[in-house]
């Protein structure tokens, strides 16, 4: 790519996190058999009329908000309007000329600023399920609140567009607007590419890519893509304004439709719905709900706790990451700690929930009280981790497993002295392969000793003793 | 005894109420002659058997009415009078329904109607004609032409109608009774299959203007369905019902009364102006400059509106499917032969207007000239109180003599049209026959939100004349 450079804009489309439709107030619960959540308004019988709801204007302007964006003064809807089956109306509620928020920005991990074009509200389609012969359709999804979030082509490179995406995805997430899970559906993706000569001022033709079902897909797709164009440029074929599908199997992109099959959507404003201006008051609790930016938690994560980048990372990507960590250093203030029984112990047995991160009921204190007991010796690694196993989906309090369980370390060297004067007695083999230098042969005497105080000893001062034992008894 | 079918719907409720007659009796009169004699006119799609009703109580409560085929009635045939939904029931009521029913009132049927309310004769129904009660050889107008002709031939004591663009108040003019159409956003639209979304409105037609209050205090208010109905609170137009007082300003557009208006039309109308003189009202030239605009403006918003609304008709879950190769030729097959003529008239036309590259020039300069009209009413408003004109250019045609020349159909809306634009209330009211004994009648139009004005005026010239209580031969029969 040493000739040209890679123009990219991205329009991410992000189901916002409402209970009920953007029109209608059937639930946009997901899962429930097809067909379930749905009423005249959502299914477009005749006669029925829009009614917008609030909740997805605050999501809107909140989003608007933590992307710089502008809100226009005066918001209405328009209709876009085509047939297709799983959109039952045969237009689509949407905006077009003037979205709610416009020319924003994002900035992304790299520190680079990427230009957002604009956030406008709309309503989705249903779903279609091509069948041999026929197709069926289901109606939940259609009208569940969307957010469309048109970037500038401003990323340089398919890398790029993968790290806007994170970069958004992230905000997204810790605005509480949206669960931007694209295997879900409630994340996708288009993107627009071209390429230019490089220097060149006048952009290329670009080509619309559809069909990415991950980052990843974002950005093999786009790197095809960008290949197949310097390609064709490189041997002075014509680059076609068209929509190409990306195919992740066979890893390439095949023409979907060309511009002279684009839909003249015929858009004009919405008449089933009054224009409004967002009221200052919403505006303004809606820039208290935005907060701390990702890309501002992670500096101050760093200076203020002395944390790794990549430990940093992982804790801000996340919003209920970063607020429980910082709940339980408040807890106890030793941040390495926290962090390292975060990230380790913790996110193990997170990922063994089904509900990962949302099923988890110990509370940031009840955490930072085994992690103290750990650093304090109170409990051996083991004994922590199985008291964090145990309290991690039930919030049991930690003295309450640890009493229970009896699980306080044994640390007085008198009480393991003899455990480990037995173990010797009974392994007397193993002491003379470490007499013979075999050191690991010591780590099978410590978890004998283990064994015979039922996981209490202190595995540090058991060591010490068996070595101080078997040292001994050669002088 | 009298023909109870010849009672006003006030008059007949307060015998239902004293006990003098049954509900039972006076549902089961009017739908034996909605029966008969609605078959001779045409008027209805459907009579119930059993009323369509609740429990619930108002001044009309028991009286019958009858519903333009285009308004919502659960668990009922709705079909705006097209083969595209001729088998399609309505899975909810609309917003009126349920208003009607918690006031007590009884749905006998559904009426006939131009196709999707386009129209101004009602020949354009997928069940034929309508018949104008005073002439059966003529057009009653339209589109709530069934709705007109069966209050008309007292086939029902009133019915609901809608209006776009003078579909209450024309036909009301042409079967001579009376017709209102509220400001835009004083009915919920919520259950009305919409034609011109930013235009419709349902309304009463009725044999009077004391039956027009009465219906109004029942139909008008806010609704959590329709979010461009009006949080505006609504008078007790029956409370406030009284004669106009000495004043009373009425401006006279000379823009209504230029070439193309009947001579006969034209004389009942000055006739109706000496009346309004005679109880003190002031008489007042006005001017409506963009009036020659309206028709042109009105037929682009609404066929634009109305090419996106009629898309939901695809036979994809309800009404007619006419089975293609594959989904295009479906749509394709199901809409051209599911619509009529001028559906698919107002269609391309709307389409046509809002594609890109006819947008600007076609769509957004309407919007522009609407807003000119509108501006128009109001500086005019500044100056009267009421505006008066004549309803239609001329009476009843007859069928056929119109239906081939879209253009001289789409004209006999001239006076109505405006008032949609403008979003502001009008009614049409009685006020003659032609030497062809055919009704005249007049139009009244208000200040948004002044309903009240207009059932005054109406009042107070209904109290001095007695053409409202004319009624057809059809209806003694």
């Amino acid at each position: 790519m040493n000739d040209y450079d890679i123009v990219i804009g991205l329009e991410v489309h992000c189901q916002l996190k409402t209970v009920s439709k953007i029109f209608c107030g059937c639930s946009t619960a997901f899962e429930n058999p097809a067909n379930s959540n749905i009423c005249p308004v959502c299914a477009g019988y005749p006669g029925v009329l829009p009614v917008f709801n609030e909740r997805a204007l605050s999501l809107g302007v909140r989003t608007s908000l933590a992307l710089n964006c502008r809100i226009n003064d005066k918001i209405y809807f328009e209709r876009k309007n085509y047939f297709y089956p799983d959109l039952p109306k045969n237009y689509q509620i949407s905006q077009f000329k003037q979205p709610l928020g416009e020319k924003g920005y994002i900035e992304l991990l790299t520190g680079r600023k990427i230009g957002i074009t604009r956030v406008h509200l709309e309503e989705d389609a249903g779903k279609s399920i091509h069948k041999e012969n026929y197709s069926l359709v289901d109606l939940n999804r259609t009208g569940t609140p969307l957010m469309e979030i048109v970037s500038e082509p401003d990323m340089v490179s398919p890398q790029e567009a993968y790290e806007y995406l994170t970069a958004l995805k992230m905000l997204l997430r810790y605005i509480g607007v949206s669960d931007c899970d694209m295997e879900k559906g409630s994340l996708r993706c288009d993107a627009n590419i071209s390429l230019k000569k490089k220097g060149e001022i006048k952009l290329g033709t670009k080509v619309e890519l559809k069909n990415m079902n991950s980052f990843k897909g974002v950005r093999d797709g786009l790197n095809f893509e960008a290949r197949r164009q310097e390609k064709a440029l490189n041997s002075a074929e014509k680059i076609f304004q068209e929509t190409r599908l990306w195919d992740d199997a066979a890893g390439k992109t095949v023409v979907m439709r060309t511009k002279e099959e684009a839909h003249d959507y015929r858009y004009f404003p919405e008449p089933d719905l009054l224009d409004f201006s967002v009221p200052p008051a919403l505006i303004e609790a809606e820039k208290e709900k935005v907060g701390e930016m990702p890309i501002a938690k992670r500096a101050r994560f760093l200076s203020q706790y002395g944390l790794g980048e990549k430990e940093a990372d992982t804790l801000i990507s996340e919003p209920e990451f970063a607020g429980f960590f910082e709940a339980a250093c408040r807890a106890f203030n030793d941040p390495k700690k926290v962090s390292g029984w975060f990230l380790g112990p913790l996110l193990e047995q997170v990922n063994l929930l089904p509900e990962k991160f949302t099923g988890v009921k110990i509370t940031p204190e009840n955490f930072a009280l085994v992690v103290k007991y750990f650093s304090q010796g109170k409990l051996n690694n083991q004994q922590a981790k199985k008291v964090l196993a145990l309290a991690v989906a039930t919030n049991d309090p930690a003295d309450k497993i640890i009493d229970r369980e009896g699980l306080v370390q044994v640390s007085n060297s008198g009480e393991i002295l003899g455990l480990a004067q037995e173990a010797i007695n009974e392994n007397m083999k193993v002491v003379e392969e470490y007499k013979a230098g075999k050191q690991q042969a010591i780590m099978f005497l410590v978890g004998q000793v283990m064994k015979k105080s039922k996981g209490k000893a202190n595995p540090q001062i058991a060591r010490d003793l068996l070595e101080k034992i078997i040292n001994g008894g050669n002088s | 005894m009298d023909n109870i079918t010849h009672l006003s719907g006030l008059t007949l409720a307060q015998k239902i109420k004293t006990g003098t007659t049954a509900a039972t009796q006076a549902f089961a009169a009017f739908r034996d002659k909605s029966k008969t004699k609605g078959k001779e006119l045409n008027s209805f799609v459907e009579v119930y058997d059993t009323p369509v009703t609740a429990q619930g109580s108002s001044s009309l409560s028991g009286v019958p009415i009858a519903v333009k085929d285009n308004i919502c009635i659960k668990g009922k045939r709705i079909t705006c009078a097209s083969k595209i939904l001729n088998t399609h029931t309505a899975v909810y009521d609309a917003t009126v329904i349920e208003r009607l029913k918690n006031a007590g009132l009884q749905v006998i049927g559904t009426c006939n109607m131009d196709e999707f309310a386009f129209g101004s004769s009602t020949e354009n129904s997928c069940y034929g004609m309508v018949k104008n009660p005073w002439d059966l050889t003529r057009i009653p107008g339209g589109s709530s032409g069934g709705s007109a002709a069966a209050v008309a031939a007292r086939l029902v004591p009133f019915a609901l109608g809608s209006d776009t663009g003078g579909s209450i108040r024309q036909p009301a003019s042409l079967c001579g009774v009376v017709g209102m159409k509220p400001t835009y956003g004083r009915v919920s639209r919520y259950g009305l299959i919409a034609f011109g979304s930013s235009l419709d409105q349902i309304g009463p037609i009725t044999t009077n203007m004391v039956d027009c209050a009465h219906l109004l205090n029942i139909l008008c208010g806010e609704d959590k369905h329709d979010s461009t109905c009006a949080a505006i609170a609504v008078p007790d137009f029956t409370k406030s019902l009284c004669e106009i007082k000495p004043g009373v300003r009425i401006g006279i557009p000379k823009e209504y009364f230029a070439a193309g208006l009947n001579a006969q039309v034209k004389a009942a109308i000055d006739e109706v102006v000496s009346v309004f003189k005679s109880k003190g009202a002031k008489i007042i030239e006005v001017t409506l400059p963009h009036t020659e605009y309206a028709v042109a403006t009105y037929y682009i918003i609404g066929a634009s509106e109305a090419s996106s609304n009629l898309q939901r008709f695809d036979g994809v879950r309800y009404g007619l499917q006419v089975k293609g190769d594959n989904l295009i030729d479906t749509y394709a097959k199901t809409r051209g032969e599911g619509f009529g003529a001028e559906a698919k008239r107002r269609i391309f036309l709307g389409t046509y207007s809002l594609s890109s590259g006819y947008y600007d020039a076609y769509f957004v300069r309407a919007l522009k000239v609407r807003r000119l009209i509108k501006n128009d009413f109001d500086q005019a408003f500044k100056e009267v109180d009421v505006i008066l004109t004549p309803t239609s250019p001329t009476a009843a045609f007859k069928a056929g003599e119109k239906s081939a020349d879209p253009l001289s159909m789409y004209l006999s809306d001239i006076y109505t049209i405006s008032a949609n634009l403008a979003g502001v209330p009008a009614v049409s009211i009685p006020c003659g026959f032609t030497k062809e004994n055919l009704p005249i009648g007049f139009q009244l139009i208000g200040k948004a939100f002044d309903e009240m004005s207009l059932i005054n005026l109406g009042f107070t010239y209904q109290e001095a004349t007695d053409f409202h209580k004319k009624m057809p031969k059809i209806a003694y029969e």
